[in-house]
């Protein structure tokens, strides 16, 4: 990172219930005013508030969750100042209920003129309280944006998709799409002039990437994204920074609880590099940039998932705090302030732990065990995959500590252990004959040792069976409870839906199916297989291609490449099928020269591997022996250089330490599915192969596979 | 608060725990760390300009104990000390010589250097294979004492706050044991020690437990998923108090309180941490910290701040009343769910209380329907309390029966219902109102639910089991236990298929130790899907456990054990039973002369306790058993000394045996010894006579000699293997030795 790092001041302003919508906006001040702000914020419980200052204006809306606010106005170009609301399948503009006839959750919406709202998977517009149009999507919908992109009357919509788009809507049709390669979680429009012509959108995705993309009338294009140089949690929310000296800052919440704030390329083609960090703690769950405060100059105000509203000011760079007093906080007002606040917390504080101390009492009577009865907190859970490291990470948090996190899984080879930046330590259970045959193939307790709300596991799964893997979530709370999560571990969970533009020139084993089934029906068993296949099958397309992050083969929902995937999504199909009573003729054509080109292709990965290996066994000899200090003229030109780029290797072989056991580990599964699909038995013939790794050479194995 | 004040890299690998620092010219700090290839780095910064920076020690061996250390008083010139498998050297880095170098058979695992007991004399101590050693300045050995099991680490330190230092030996017997003298004073039961520093004593464990000890009472104790690798305690912050500075394997360095353990700062270094030394190594009149990484990384640590980062703290200090704030708000936050939560709670039970009281009078007829219908008969004898609520607003139920587009619904009440998915159409609008009931029961766990936990002996399979059992109606999803030495994780978990009323869990400890068990059992009706209590119990899981009481079943064929142990207990009897009582599985009354017999489930061996005229006696065969629970009374009488009687005849049998084959294979390693000297002169004879050959260009016999070389070379390979499968044989049968002797 460069000098221009800049670093905020956190204040906690106000503690609301639960939240775990996208539910916190400021109102803009009266035009031409430099007033503060007002924040609007809803929480699970259906409560409305709106803050400013010391003041709580409390609106009940309803008593289902406030999934999403934005702000409008009925025309274009007015301030937008009505407050649209979301609550369950019905929007409210604020004391004025519109009836939206969805049967799904709303769980985005922006207004811009019209109001774009978007359920799971449809997409609608509504003006003057009526559906004027309407778009199905083939999968999830995680955010919408309504925007002219045109000169229109009625704005498009910008569509954040879960299979990994962003799609750009006009009336009731898709006009472009745009692939992300993750779930899209967050959008914003990347220019906070109104007029502009700039039409650049900000995109966060479920793996915690960020990019842009530009829309124009007749494309839409993809511009930059983050390099992925971390393992990243979800970006929930987007939010601009005025920099008055150049682009926008782009601030990002995530879900793990991390506050990034970006500065903008130099170009509009250069990512953007990163200026701060925060941790807030626990995931934050929608944000917006204002001023709340009496401070000075812009904050960050953003709603937790516990309820915790926060803000953060400053964002001065880093050299001045310290050489020059701060003086938000060494305002001796403020300080006044705070005093006042620490005293009326501890006084509420107390009065507070009286009641509970009498609740519990009371219960006690009711309940001797003090039994928890009523299930009083939701967990919110994520499941994602991490391509680069090739692991499922699963994440909780709840809106309190946690205590616990219990595992169970019936999945053969799935294991469950401890992120590293998280305070927890899983202990598995044995693997005891008795738990076999429960099927219990992984039991697990995650201890959590901090008082934190959110924890973080890495998942590890093996491509064949598929399951369940139940999470046992129990929380630091009297009465005690706990909350199962529940997560479908599909058999090829390893699997990652690419696009068609990825695929190159490839031979591929086929395995067709015919029989009297629907192409839903198929849709549905492919699912039964794989992560990520769209719930609704679109139209148009017909060929789903997925690519095994470890093997790097392809996998498409006719053509494969990959041998084990194959057999494995034989077995399953045939046994679903059967289930069904459905007359399926599965006839598998495994080809030889795929097998071939599988393996040219896995060729350099696994010669580079031996020759790592090999040379990384040189170098800590030769390292020993150029420590002595002595003249070192006497080696090889090949061991000179070898030792000049000791450092190099060795950190290639750090980087990597499991990759040769998982390429063999790749080569044998291949071979077995190989032999399976072809009826063989494979355990006599699995030496040799283990004889022709031992002494590598792709002629040798191509050779083996295809005898 | 503390920033790192230097760095720079040895530029080479070190091996984890051998770092340490000396004056070794008297004056200035030099740091010496062996290298993984049998070498010993000296860095040596404040060396004279024309010596080099780093000097290079060769020792050709694999280094496995370092030290530092004056050996004669009143001097600050102080010597390196390596310690090998096989050897220990004193050296003088200063003048480049050996100033001893001693045959130490039992290996150096670790060192110290420093007095102990009264004997003011600086000593090297080395802790070797069960051994501990202590030699003088003039490599004599004057301190020999046996330990339990290989010594992993020592400390020096007055624990015992007598004025006197004593030696704290960690070894892999999961013992922290403390020696004053030669004597063993207190023994702590815990596991592999890695390293420690005396003032309060401090521990890490090789399972990444991190704890303090003062005098004999442990503090606190903390635990990680990283292993710690270096220990040191030092005050960094300049408060008076020293701090626990701790070095993980993630490369983590911490600085803790001594008090309570909480993390005060923290840095992460690339590689694992090899140690942690203090010294003044800039000389400028500060001690610092310095921590030194297995790949070389040198990293210093300094008390005082400078200007900037003094004011950098100045601006957090101005911080901590937003700090304070957040957790104000957070505790805040915390109290308001908790009494959320209990709120709901009630308002939910007083809710079924009241219409419980309207259950009551349509019990009968309900029964009746019951039998009516004849299948599941447990989800319809749930449904008692609620059947007639269902009739009281069933205009209600069949309301929301059109409404089928969810599962779970709330209703005016606020309790959840659950909508049966099996429910038969053909009972028409009846059937949705028992549906209702039914399922009313089927999520809500019984409010006065409970679980009964209980640990058991059980003679049929021969294991200590932990039972769990729920009050009727009451299913267990799933049971964790942790409990620490207990459990290969420390926790276990239990799943079973369906849930069940009762659960049982094996026990199956590895050692004797006494621990806290916690049970979370997580509970549900038969029907719960995903909200469930959790119970939490905590029991005490008896020491001797896995020693069942044999009076109660007769099939054991008791042989009377021909070892005893018989001391007098001045104590009242009470005291003694009392003892029985929590350390044993015990669940019949004791009476005054005690005669019990316990068996081992786990080794089979037996033990009888008789009492008599404040005679107590304990007849087992297995020294080592008697030993402990004879430590383990006494401690619990809080006796320090006890005159007992033992007597075990097999056990000294066994020593005669150990002892014999020891002899023999120490025999059979001279007579090696002496072959190998004899194939020696024979290498330099033919080497000689080959060269000599080879000069005078007589290649055929050039090439005889150098052929019979060759076979003498493998030859002496071969005697090399056999010496080292004798060495082994020897070293194993010494331990097994050494294992008896220290038995108390």
């Amino acid at each position: 990172m460069s000098g221009d790092e800049i670093e905020f001041v956190r204040s906690d302003i106000h503690l609301i219930g639960p939240v775990s919508g996208r539910s916190l906006c400021l109102l803009p001040p009266p035009p031409g005013t430099k007033a503060t702000q007002h924040v609007v914020v809803g929480d699970d419980g259906g409560t409305l508030q709106c803050l400013h200052l010391k003041r709580v204006d409390t609106a009940v809306a309803d008593n289902k969750p406030i999934l999403r606010i934005g702000l409008g106005a009925p025309q274009r170009n007015v301030l937008k100042e009505d407050i649209y609301v979301s609550t369950g399948n019905t929007i409210h503009e604020i004391n004025r209920k519109i009836d939206v006839l969805i049967a799904e959750p709303i769980g985005c919406l922006s207004v811009e003129g019209g109001i774009w709202v978007a359920g799971t998977h449809s997409i609608m517009m509504y003006a003057d309280k009526k559906e004027k149009y309407n778009y199905l999507n083939g999968d999830k919908v995680h955010d919408i944006l309504a925007d002219h992109i045109t000169d229109n009357a009625d704005p498009e919509a910008i569509v954040g998709c879960h299979d990994g788009h962003v799609r750009v809507v006009r009336k009731s049709t898709l006009l472009f799409e745009v692939e992300t390669g993750a779930p899209v979680t967050a959008l914003k429009r990347y220019s906070t002039k109104e007029n502009s012509k700039d039409r650049t959108y900000l995109y966060g995705t479920a793996s915690g990437g960020l990019g842009s993309v530009t829309v124009d009338s007749s494309q839409a294009k993809k511009g930059w994204t983050l390099p992925p140089s971390e393992t990243l949690s979800a970006v929930n929310c987007i939010s601009l920074w005025n920099n008055p000296t150049g682009p926008d800052h782009i601030v990002i919440g995530r879900d793990d609880g991390l506050l990034d704030v970006y500065a903008a390329g130099d170009t509009p083609l250069e990512p953007p590099r990163r200026i701060s960090r925060v941790n807030v703690g626990e995931s934050i769950q929608a944000m917006d940039v204002g001023m709340a405060l009496e401070g000075e100059g812009q904050e960050i105000v953003l709603v937790t998932h516990s309820g915790k509203i926060v803000v953060f000011s400053g964002g001065r760079p880093v050299e001045l705090i310290g050489s020059k007093p701060n003086t938000f906080v060494s305002n001796p007002l403020v300080k006044e302030q705070n005093d006042k606040r620490i005293k009326g917390l501890r006084s509420e504080l107390e009065k507070l732990a009286d009641k509970v101390e009498k609740a519990k009492v009371k219960y006690g009577k009711l309940s001797k065990e003090m039994v928890a009865v009523v299930p009083q907190y939701k967990v919110n859970h994520k499941f994602w995959f991490d391509a680069e490291g090739g692991v499922w990470l699963f994440s909780v948090e709840l809106p309190m500590p946690l205590d616990s996190v219990l595992f169970q899984s019936n999945v053969p080879g799935l294991t469950v252990s401890d992120f590293d930046k998280s305070a927890s330590i899983t202990s598995t259970s044995p693997q005891t004959e008795e738990n076999i045959e429960d099927e219990n193939f992984y039991l697990g307790s995650g201890r959590i040792l901090e008082q934190v709300n959110r924890a973080q596991f890495k998942v590890d799964t093996q491509e064949g069976k598929g399951g369940t893997l139940q999470a046992y979530v129990i929380p630091l709370t009297s009465p005690r409870s706990c909350q199962v999560v529940k997560i479908d571990i599909k058999p090829l969970p390893l699997h990652v839906r690419i696009s068609e533009k990825e695929v190159e020139n490839r031979q591929f084993h086929e395995l067709s199916l015919t029989g009297a089934f629907s192409l839903s029906e198929m849709n549905a068993w492919l699912s039964l297989c794989l992560f990520n296949v769209p719930e609704i099958l679109p139209k148009d397309i017909m060929d789903l291609y997925f690519r095994d992050s470890q093997t790097k083969t392809l996998l498409l929902c006719k053509y494969h490449d990959s041998t084990s995937a194959l057999s494995i999504i034989k077995d399953i199909m045939t046994k679903e099928a059967s289930v069904r009573g459905t007359l399926l003729n599965a006839v598998a054509t495994v080809s030889d020269a795929a097998v071939a080109d599988c393996l040219k292709m896995m060729h350099p990965r696994i010669e580079r591997q031996c020759q790592l290996e090999k040379r990384v066994k040189f170098v800590v000899s030769l390292q020993e022996l150029s420590t002595q200090g002595e003249d070192m003229s006497y080696l090889s030109p090949d061991n000179a250089s070898l030792l000049r780029k000791a450092d190099e290797i060795l950190s290639e072989h750090k980087a990597m330490p499991h990759e040769m056991a998982k390429l063999t580990k790749m080569l044998h599964d291949m071979f077995i599915a190989k032999q399976k699909l072809r009826g063989r038995d494979t355990k006599s013939r699995m030496e040799e192969l283990n004889r022709v790794l031992s002494d590598y050479s792709l002629e040798a194995l191509t050779q083996l596979f295809c005898s | 608060m503390y920033c790192s004040t230097f760095k720079f890299s040895l530029g080479t690998s070190i091996s984890e725990g051998l770092v340490t620092v000396g004056r070794f010219d008297g004056v200035h700090p030099s740091i010496a760390c062996a290298t993984t290839a049998g070498r010993i780095l000296v860095h040596d910064p404040h060396h004279k300009p024309d010596d080099p920076e780093v000097r290079y020690l060769n020792i050709n061996q694999t280094v496995s104990g370092l030290g530092v250390g004056a050996l004669e008083d009143f001097r600050t010139k102080q010597y390196l000390f390596v310690g090998t498998q096989t050897n220990l050297l004193g050296y003088d880095v200063e003048a480049n010589t050996d100033i001893f170098f001693k045959e130490v058979p039992d290996g150096v695992n670790t060192m110290v250097v420093g007095s102990l007991g009264e004997n003011k004399t600086p000593m090297c101590i080395v802790g070797g294979n069960c051994t501990i050693q202590g030699f003088d300045p003039k490599g004599e050995e004057i301190f020999y004492t046996i330990t339990g099991d290989n010594v992993s680490s020592l400390a020096l330190g007055d624990v015992l706050e007598e004025g006197n230092n004593n030696l704290i030996v960690g070894s892999e017997d999961f013992e922290l044991r403390v020696f004053k003298g030669e004597e063993v004073n207190v023994m702590l039961g815990d596991i592999n020690i890695d390293g420690h520093k005396a003032d309060h004593s401090s521990y890490g464990l090789e399972n990444g437990t991190v704890g303090v000890y003062e005098g004999t009472n442990r503090l606190w104790r903390a635990k990680t998923k990283h292993r710690i690798t270096a220990l040191h305690s030092f005050d960094l912050n300049g408060d008076g108090i020293s701090e626990l500075l701790c070095g993980w394997s993630s490369g983590r360095f911490e600085v803790r309180s001594m008090e309570d353990g909480s993390v005060l700062y923290s840095d992460e270094l690339g590689s694992c941490i090899a140690a942690i030394v203090i010294s003044d190594y800039r000389m400028d009149g500060q001690e610092q910290v310095v921590c030194v990484t297995v790949d070389g990384e040198v990293r210093g640590y300094n008390r005082s701040m400078g200007e900037a980062q003094a004011a950098a703290i100045a601006s957090m200090v101005a911080r901590a009343d937003e700090e304070q704030i957040q957790h104000l708000s957070q505790a805040k936050q915390e109290l308001l769910q908790q009494l959320k939560n209990l709120e709901d709670n009630i308002k939910a039970a007083e809710s079924v209380t009241s219409r419980s009281i309207f259950g009551t009078p349509l019990l009968g007829r309900r029964d009746s329907r019951a039998e009516l219908k004849g299948k599941d008969s447990l989800s319809l004898k749930k449904r008692d309390s609620t059947a007639n609520l269902g009739r009281q607003d069933s205009t209600g139920s069949l309301k929301r029966q059109g409404s089928s587009d969810s599962m779970q619904k709330k209703d005016k009440r606020g309790s959840l219902i659950l909508r049966r998915q099996d429910s038969n159409g053909s009972y028409g609008s009846d059937a949705v109102v028992d549906s209702d009931g039914a399922s009313e029961s089927q999520t809500e766990i019984n409010r006065n639910a409970s679980v009964s936990c209980q640990i058991f002996a059980n003679y049929i399979n021969r294991t200590v089991v932990l039972s769990i059992q729920t009050s009727p109606g009451v299913f267990i999803r799933c049971v964790s236990v942790f409990g620490e030495q207990i459990f290969e994780e420390e926790a276990i978990m239990i799943h079973p298929k369906t849930p069940t009323e009762y659960v049982e869990v094996v026990i199956n400890p590895k050692r004797n130790a006494s621990a806290q068990l916690f049970i979370k059992t997580i509970v549900g009706t038969k029907y719960s899907v995903d909200h469930f209590h959790v119970f939490e119990e905590a029991m005490s899981f008896p020491r001797f456990a896995l020693y069942a009481p044999v009076t109660t079943v007769a099939n054991y064929e008791i042989i009377e054990p021909s070892g005893y142990v018989v001391c007098h207990i001045a104590d009242r009897v009470n005291r003694i039973l009392l003892w029985v009582n929590e350390n044993f599985l015990i669940n019949h009354p004791l009476d005054e002369t005690l005669n019990e017999t316990f068996l081992n489930f786990k080794t089979g061996v037996i033990l009888t306790m008789k009492m008599k005229d404040g005679e107590f006696t304990l007849r087992t065969d297995d020294i080592e058993v008697a030993g402990e629970m004879i430590q383990d009374l006494c401690e619990f009488l809080q006796l320090s000394e006890l005159e007992s009687q033992i007597h075990f005849p097999k056990e000294l049998v066994r020593l005669q045996e150990s002892v014999n084959r020891v002899t023999e294979f120490d025999a059979t390693r001279t007579k090696l010894t002496v072959a190998m000297a004899d194939s020696a002169n024979l290498i330099k004879t033919l080497v000689v006579r080959a060269e000599d050959a080879r000069i005078l260009s007589e290649i055929p016999s050039m090439k005889r000699f150098y052929r019979s070389l060759m076979s003498l070379n493998e030859e002496l390979c071969g005697e090399y293997a056999k010496r080292v499968n004798n060495f082994n044989a020897l070293l194993d049968c010494l331990k097994e030795t050494n294992q008896i002797i220290q038995q108390p």
